[in-house]
Formats: structure tokens, C-alpha cells, sequence
């Protein structure tokens, strides 16, 4: 069973077997798996989630966030930076210093959501390369 | 066979509030330049009910209705179950939350293909050869399934205004199958990206389209009465789409492109120069390319100069006419505001992501 989406990532036909369904999940942040990142044309993060709940219930998945890069890259920028936002609002989470970038809102949002449901609303997208990369819209928490 | 399918089924949205029209407005300024005016600035509240004719025949019947309805407009999707339809709504089918959608995208068994500045012999793209404009278009621009196949054919804002050798116009075809919205887009961009003038903004689910005829100010309605909708008869009457006719070619292409890029960088110059035309067509690399220009800090004009004089060498005539001076300004501006507007999202998204030191 497919139980890591993040691992050998570049293997195509892996991840067309184990692609998450578009859809709605129950999901906690797995304890340090914020992990920055950096390339020539971005910074980020990576945090994996895993999922709590029905059919998927025990997979892990990878979600990468953009926090900064190319002018070009804006509109992905933007679309990462917002789902993180609707999470943050969603559990309640505090704004975090700036200068702990996204691992620190991912970290502050982990805090505060400890034995609470929180709900992802996940979807996936297939790259030009065949990379297919699970992508978080929203979150909502009924208890907030 | 096809008495099962359902005809030109959609949405029929009426906008509220004193004033507010769901067309646009053109006028003739003193200088001759014709000005065109968008729909009411905050038009937001719309009254929504199910729409729904049979067949061209009853279509065009509707349409010529709708042609002196400047408050009313359809869009290709369904109410949301549930949707209160007493209530006013706002015309929403792709928030981030779903809940705050009021349209849903649904499989359709037509489609009504806007045809951008379909280059046509002279004189079809006059006013009063609409029909026959269209016809060419339909025989000579689409793909082979809908030659010769019925269709309505309907005016659109800038039908007649774009001189003798561009066609402005809406075509209008029952499918023999209902197809997801989403694969209806896809098709469109799929044959503007292979140089068809086909605009894809229509095959979305409350994308507006435009029912009324504009709202001339010191100027004549140039389209005659009678060509408010026409219907044209054909060999069948359901087209069979390939809806997947371009996905390969168009993934060629973009693959083409994208490997352009990795040489070019932020050189829109070089870019241009090794893309535009032949089997990579007019459209994609033109909009790649001006997308980069537009960023690249340089003037319009510089770029005008630079972009006409390569499709000068490189474009037969009514191509040229397509992508002249105005299109190319039209096209920056479009990006600068899309870049600006990016980056008010960003701004305003960090701001509620990170605390003020």
C-alpha cells in the first residue's frame, strides 16, 4: 500500500496509482515534518499531513507551499499563500512573525489544532512533466 | 435518436438594481473611434431561473427575445441545488469555498462558439453577410465535424464593426452527447491554440453571454433585424465533437514552447522570434511572449513596433489584422492588470498571514 506520496517523486506511474482523490479530508499536520526548501527560483515549505479519517484514512501526503520567488511565479505564490491563510483562520491560529516564514504559520496552526478536526479541502494537479502534486484549496474547522 | 438529449438548456440571469444593464454600451466618439463600455460597474445581484429551448428553431425564437432584454444574459451552467431562485444572487461559480457558489458547471449538449476576428474573404465581415460569414467560418475554420452541420448564428457586440475581413459572431450547435463544461473549454483553447478564433470564456458556468444587442449612443445598430438570429440549415443536426482533437497537439506545443522559454529567459525579443508562426502558430506564442514583455519594463510602443513588424514578415494579411496595434495594446494592458491584481492578492494574503513587527 502507498502510504508516502512524497517519496521517490519523480516516479510517474507511483504516483498515478497513489494519486489522492479531489475531495474533502480530515487531516493533522505530522509532528516535524516542516521541512524549508530553496531553488534557484523559489523559497518554501513542505509539511506533511496525514489523513484521519474514511477511505484514505493513514496516508500521508505532501503539501508544498511557495512563500517567495520570481515575479512570474506571483499567481502560484498567491494561491499557496491564501489556502495557507484560510487554514490559519480556520483553527484560529494567530498571525505568525514574519520573519519565521510559513514554517512558522505551519507550526503555529500544528499547535492549535491538536485533537480537533480539521478538514482539508485537497485537490491534485498533474504538471506539464507528468508530476502530479497534491494541492490544499481550503480548510474549515466546525469547532472555531 | 437524439430525442432523449436535451436542447440548448442553461441558465437565464437578470440583473438587479436601478440602472444596471447586462450589455455594454458603444458610442461613436468625435474623432470616429468607436468607444465600447463595459456592462453596469457593479452589476453583482442577478436573478437566476432555468432556461431552455428544443431545438435552433426554438432557440432562435428565444434569442430573438433576448436581443431587446438589455437586463438579461445566459451563462452555459446550472443554479446550485437548493438556490433559493426568489432570491437575488451573485453570479458565482468558482470560489475557493464552494459553498459560496451560486453556479455549477454541468454537462451540456451544446455550445455557442464565439468567434474572435475570424479572418474571412471580403466582404463577410460586414454586417449584412453575418450569415454568410459565419457559414465560412463554420466550413473553413472549425473542425470537420461541424461542416455543413445545422447551427444558429447570432450577432455579438463587435459583429460589423471590424471591418470587411473579420468576422465577429456567435455560432450556435447542438452535440449529439452531453460533454462536461470543463471539456468543452478545453476544446476551445485547444483550437485557439492551433490558430482557430474560437474564445473559450463562454464554456464556463456563469461566464456571461452577452443575449442583448449593445446599446448604440450616437450611432446605428449596424446588424439588420432580421439577422438577430438565423438559423442554418444543415446535413444533421447534432454535432459529433472530438472533443479531444488538439490535446496532443496542444501538448506539443506548449511543450515547444516551455523548451523556448528554458533558452530565452526574460528575453520576450528572442522568444518571439523563434516561436511566432508556423507550426506553433499565432496565439500561444504571441500571448507567451507578451506576457514577458509586458513585465519586462519596456513601453508599449516599443513593443507595438517590434510585434507588428515581426508579423509583418511572418502573417498573411488577415491575421495581421487580428493581431494589429490595438490587440497587442489591448493584450499588455490585459496582462498588467492581471499582474497587478496578483499582486494586491499577495499582499493582502501575507498581511493576514504574518504579524506586523
Amino acid at each position: 500500500m502507498i502510504n508516502e506520496d512524497d517519496d521517490d517523486f519523480l516516479n510517474a506511474a507511483r504516483r498515478e496509482r497513489g494519486a489522492l482523490p479531489s475531495g474533502e479530508y480530515v487531516a493533522e499536520i505530522v509532528p516535524g515534518s516542516v521541512v524549508p526548501f530553496t531553488t534557484p527560483q523559489t523559497r518554501g515549505c513542505t509539511v506533511r499531513v496525514k489523513i484521519c479519517a474514511g477511505d484514505h484514512c493513514g496516508r500521508v501526503i505532501r503539501l508544498r507551499f511557495l512563500e517567495d520567488g520570481a515575479p512570474s511565479l506571483d499567481g502560484m505564490i498567491a494561491r499557496d499563500i491564501e489556502a495557507l491563510a484560510s487554514w490559519q483562520k480556520a483553527v484560529g491560529a494567530g498571525p505568525s512573525p514574519r520573519q519565521d516564514g510559513i514554517g512558522g504559520v505551519l507550526k503555529a496552526i500544528w499547535v492549535v489544532s491538536k485533537s480537533r478536526d480539521v478538514f482539508l479541502r485537497l485537490t491534485t494537479k498533474t504538471g506539464k512533466d507528468g508530476v502530479i502534486e497534491t494541492l490544499l484549496l481550503s480548510a474549515r474547522c466546525d469547532d472555531v | 435518436m437524439f430525442s432523449s438529449l436535451p436542447g440548448f438548456a442553461a441558465t437565464h440571469l437578470v440583473v438587479q438594481g436601478q440602472g444596471k444593464l447586462a450589455t455594454k454600451q458603444i458610442r461613436r466618439g468625435g474623432d470616429g473611434c468607436l468607444e465600447k463600455i463595459d456592462y453596469s460597474e457593479g452589476a453583482k445581484w442577478w436573478r437566476m431561473s432555468p432556461f431552455a429551448a428544443a431545438d435552433h428553431g426554438a432557440m432562435a425564437a428565444e434569442l430573438e427575445k433576448l436581443a431587446a432584454m438589455p437586463r438579461s444574459l445566459l451563462v452555459m451552467g446550472d443554479c446550485v441545488p437548493g438556490l433559493d431562485l426568489a432570491l437575488e444572487h451573485r453570479r458565482r461559480w468558482a470560489a475557493s469555498e464552494p459553498l459560496e457558489n451560486t453556479l455549477l458547471a454541468v454537462p451540456r449538449a451544446w455550445l455557442a462558439i464565439d468567434a474572435d476576428d475570424a479572418p474571412v474573404p471580403a466582404p463577410l465581415g460586414d454586417a449584412e453577410r453575418l450569415v454568410e460569414g459565419a457559414i465560412h467560418v463554420r466550413d473553413h475554420q472549425l473542425p470537420p465535424e461541424f461542416s455543413n452541420a445545422t447551427m444558429l448564428v447570432s450577432p455579438t457586440s463587435s459583429s460589423g464593426l471590424r471591418g470587411a475581413t473579420l468576422f465577429r459572431g456567435r455560432l450556435w450547435f447542438l452535440l449529439d452527447r452531453l460533454i462536461p463544461l470543463a471539456d468543452l473549454r478545453a476544446w476551445a483553447m485547444g483550437v485557439r491554440t492551433v490558430g482557430g478564433a474560437v474564445d473559450p470564456a463562454a464554456m464556463q458556468a456563469g461566464q456571461p453571454i452577452f443575449t442583448a444587442r449593445p446599446q448604440f449612443v450616437g450611432m446605428d445598430d449596424p446588424i439588420p433585424p432580421h439577422l438577430l438570429a438565423t438559423v442554418v440549415s444543415g446535413v444533421r443536426d447534432r454535432v459529433d465533437l472530438n472533443a479531444d482533437r488538439f490535446a496532443v497537439k496542444v501538448a506539443e506545443i506548449e511543450r515547444r514552447l516551455q523548451s523556448v522559454v528554458a533558452c530565452t529567459g526574460l528575453d520576450w525579443r528572442s522568444f518571439l522570434r523563434r516561436t511566432l508562426g508556423g507550426e506553433l502558430s499565432f496565439h500561444e506564442p504571441l500571448k507567451m511572449g507578451l506576457g514577458r514583455a509586458a513585465r519586462s519594463g519596456e513601453r508599449d510602443e516599443a513593443i507595438i513596433t517590434f510585434t507588428v513588424a515581426l508579423l509583418a514578415k511572418r502573417a498573411d494579411p488577415a491575421r495581421r489584422a487580428q493581431y494589429n496595434a490595438a490587440w497587442i495594446g489591448r493584450t499588455l494592458k490585459s496582462f498588467r492588470a492581471k499582474d497587478g491584481h496578483t499582486r494586491s492578492r499577495l499582499e493582502a494574503a501575507r498581511a493576514s498571514l504574518f504579524a506586523e513587527v
